[in-house]
């Protein structure tokens, strides 16, 4: 009995102890989920669309992107001037813009955090988005190590100049993407590394860091400093990192979250959300491809390329394989962005496609002719995602049925390991898709310039290169547009990827959310959203 | 061999151990194809030599490995690889009093449960109380934690509503994890603990107490709980290592912030730091565990010997 008396005891002093955390139940709370959380909230370190949900919240850059429409808006910038050549900004700093320790942003915060960007020892992953300033490149690259000939002065304390390599349309887009949102300096330079755990973290955004809990939880509160704080209605935001869609619809339909955010509905729930008010679709600004391996036979020949693409039925894939409001895509880049109208590939056209295969020298179903070769094995590379295997057995099911191609082989593995074969080329066709940086057909086009290295396809124009290049220097937007078109439509005429689908991303949330804003670059603005209890949907 | 020899000794055992375990950690991770920093959007070539020069990922793999035992013989399990601002060390302090305090929840569940179920079986043996029990502990022993967590989620989370699906942010919280995770050790608790009392039920010394005119109360408490439950006592220290390690599944089922999250996302992530580093913890707990029991089972029994 002496044992138990303290084992007892010990019981006791857990069970009491438990209050895991001080639940704070006062004030509103927004609860989502962000899928993963940002493995640092260093804007120079971060570099994936789930950190961006999170940074937006903690910082603001010297623009805004409008929670709709994603056009420039102000930001910590109240207002700029451009030269007319387009290769000079000045920024006017707005006097209301202070961090959450109270202090002023000023405009060397901004130099400070774009040198460091650049800064070779600091290895950031978008240090080359600041190539596009003078001497950002030499500078970067450690040819250059005088900070004052990188084109970023502080004219005064709010007065920001920067002067770029060549004019640059979409520049004002990229000042409001999070790894060109300041930084304070003081606070960074005092404590190094460490700056950015929640007991010292300082930010100018609508939140601040209070907790982080792993990989599991991250807790933010309302920045009373921030220059627009009667925009903000929540006291505390909880952004959850789960990344299985059907937990998250458990713990929403449990009234546990607000927003399931970042994961999808399962097929399997859609037929029960679907006419719900709680459920929304809506196109995202990204695309899911096929990439070829031109490097590797037989898909070194444009008319195999060809040939594959001409069967795979995209209607067929987002009507059934991959449901959930996919939308059929003949273009990389996604419709939507004013002015721009991506030019397509062919739809499907089986006879076609079998008579370039039997050009190339391939046996197809219809036609043996003498001296035709079987189609050789090829396989086909993806990640292990349950829609990504059904997709891929979709495609490899049209290959087989319309031009009788009877191995292709799915070699599915982890995502990292899927990388390093995309990567090293190992493959003949990879699944794989990219979602936008920026408004703006170059985050999808300039991947596939020669020396990119998220091209990995082995592919390579001059003519196309030279296209993308013009296009980055050219301040007419009609003109810019016209050279982007033709760009792509190189590229979709040699199949080196081809385009299957544009995403749509779907989600619930609780009809008693006001003032929730979509667009289709996923970003997740607080700005004017609250909760409205007596909204509750019948 | 005295007590303090014995421990010492074994203590010094410890070492070939977990060189053994770090050289199997290193090599196996290292053996996985990809890298921890292979993204999506691909990092310049020059940046990304930078980064593998900085963790001097491009020595050769026998230089990293001298290096990482060295630094791991002193403690520091090196920086994460994912976490850009952190070490293995402060993530592993941040997590793993979330894994601790869930294994003791779960070991506390387990001990009221499993022992008062063990007890009353014992006592009522071959009636419908034992039956009932034992019935229990029979479905806790065959229904894994991976399919119990969901189970419970569903009836208790979706279907009637009572108690949260998932999160570690109220004690509420707690209960679906801590029934989970403990379930097994009720079951197998009440089956040892009703199989000591039933051994000693049978000796003298309680047939002299009955005899005595001891009421019932004194019977069970005094003479028949001390003798029966030296079983339950020993199985305490390998059930609650294996608690600790084992609440991995759980953690993941309900999204808790504890070391067994990073155990596994690590190793997908190829943070080599960080999954090498749970993989050491995790060894350390269960050697040392295992130790502290090895040494309690003298107290426990005076049969046991140092040799």
């Amino acid at each position: 009995m002496k044992r138990v008396i303290p084992l007892a005891l010990l019981c006791l002093l857990v069970v009491l102890s438990t209050p895991l955390e001080a639940a704070s139940k006062k004030g509103e709370i927004f609860i989502f989920n962000n899928r993963n959380l940002p493995q640092s909230f260093d804007p120079a370190l971060s570099s994936d669309i789930y950190a961006r949900n999170i940074l937006n919240q903690l910082f603001e850059g010297l623009t805004a992107s409008h929670p709709r429409d994603l056009s420039v808006l102000p930001g910590v910038a109240k207002y700029w001037k451009a030269a007319k050549d387009g290769t000079v900004y000045t920024f006017y700093l707005d006097s209301k813009a202070v961090w959450s320790d109270g202090s002023r942003v000023h405009a060397d915060d901004f130099r400070f955090a774009w040198l460091r960007l650049l800064d070779p020892q600091r290895n950031a992953p978008y240090a080359s988005l600041l190539y596009v300033i003078k001497n950002g490149r030499a500078y970067h690259k450690g040819e250059i190590q005088d900070a004052a000939k990188v084109g970023i002065r502080t004219v005064a304390s709010d007065v920001l100049e920067v002067t770029l390599e060549n004019p640059l349309p979409y520049f004002l887009q990229l000042t409001a993407f999070y790894p060109l949102f300041p930084l304070p300096r003081r606070v960074v330079e005092k404590y190094g590394n460490a700056w950015e755990q929640p007991s010292r973290f300082v930010g100018n955004g609508p939140f601040s860091l209070h907790r982080r809990k792993g990989s599991a939880l991250i807790v933010l509160r309302k920045n009373p400093k921030y220059r627009q704080a009667e925009t903000i209605h929540f006291d505390e935001v909880r952004a959850y990192g789960i990344q299985e869609p059907s937990k998250a619809l458990a713990m929403y339909q449990r009234g546990q979250m607000d927003y399931t955010g970042e994961t999808p509905i399962p097929f399997k729930d859609l037929t029960k959300w679907r006419y719900t008010t709680d459920f929304h679709a809506v196109p995202w600004f990204a695309v899911n491809f096929l990439r070829f391996n031109t490097k590797r036979a037989p898909l070194d020949d444009p008319q195999v390329r060809e040939a594959l693409s001409l069967v795979i039925d995209r209607a067929k894939i987002t009507n059934y394989i991959v449901a959930g409001g996919n939308q059929p895509t003949y273009s990389i880049v996604p419709m939507g962005i004013k002015g721009y109208e991506p030019p397509q590939v062919s739809a499907v056209n089986v006879k076609r496609a079998r008579k370039l295969l039997q050009q190339a020298g391939y046996c197809t179903p219809d036609e043996k002719f003498s001296g035709c070769k079987e189609f050789p094995q090829i396989t086909f590379l993806l990640d292990n995602n349950v829609s990504y295997r059904k997709l891929a057995l979709g495609i490899q099911q049209m290959f087989k049925n319309e031009l009788g191609l009877q191995r292709v082989e799915l070699k599915i593995l982890d995502f990292q390991s899927y990388l390093k074969a995309r990567r090293s080329m190992d493959f003949h066709i990879a699944r794989s898709g990219w979602s936008g940086d920026y408004f703006d057909p170059n985050t999808f086009l300039e991947l596939w310039t020669g020396d990119h290295p998220n091209n990995n396809t082995g592919w390579a124009n001059p003519q196309y290169d030279k296209w993308i290049r013009l296009a980055s220097i050219e301040q007419n937007p009609k003109k810019r547009m016209t050279y982007f078109s033709k760009a792509e439509r190189i590229l979709l005429n040699d199949y080196p990827v081809v385009p299957i689908f544009t995403f749509t991303k779907t989600y619930l949330l609780k009809p008693y959310v006001q003032g929730f804003v979509d667009n289709l670059q996923r970003v997740l603005c607080l700005q004017n959203v609250f909760i409205d209890r007596d909204q509750l949907a019948p | 061999m005295s007590r303090l020899q014995y421990t010492l000794w074994r203590l010094i055992g410890i070492v070939p151990v977990m060189v053994l375990i770090t050289t199997f950690a290193f090599f196996l991770m290292r053996a996985a194809p990809g890298g921890p920093f292979d993204k999506e959007k691909a990092l310049p070539p020059e940046i990304e030599k930078n980064i593998r020069a900085k963790y001097h990922l491009d020595d050769p793999l026998i230089v990293q490995y001298g290096r990482y035992l060295f630094s791991v013989m002193r403690g520091d399990l090196g920086p994460s690889f994912k976490y850009p601002n952190r070490t293995v060390n402060e993530i592993i302090v941040e997590s793993f009093p979330v894994s601790l305090k869930l294994g003791l929840l779960a070991m506390c569940f387990a001990l009221f449960f499993g022992l008062s179920a063990g007890v009353i079986s014992a006592l009522k043996q071959n009636r419908w109380q034992d039956y009932t029990f034992m019935g229990f502990a029979l479905f806790g022993v065959s229904v894994p934690n991976i399919v119990l967590g969901p189970l419970l989620v569903l009836i208790f989370g979706l279907w009637l509503g009572w108690l949260p699906v998932a999160g570690w942010e109220s004690p509420v919280d707690a209960v679906l994890p801590t029934i989970t995770l403990g379930a097994i050790y009720v079951a197998y608790i009440s089956r040892i603990s009703r199989a000591g009392i039933l051994e000693v039920l049978g000796q003298d010394y309680v047939t002299v107490a009955r005899a005595k005119g001891l009421p019932q109360r004194i019977v069970v408490f005094r003479h028949i709980l001390r003798g029966g439950l030296l079983p339950v006592v020993s199985f305490l220290g390998p059930a609650f290592a294996s608690i600790l390690t084992g609440s991995i599944v759980v953690e993941k089922i309900f999204h808790i912030p504890g070391l067994g999250q990073h155990f596994v996302q690590a190793a997908l992530n190829r943070d080599y730091t960080l999954a090498m580093g749970t993989v050491i913890f995790y060894a350390l707990i269960l050697i040392l565990l295992n130790l502290v029991v090895d040494l309690l089972y003298t107290f426990l029994d005076p049969r046991v010997r140092y040799e």
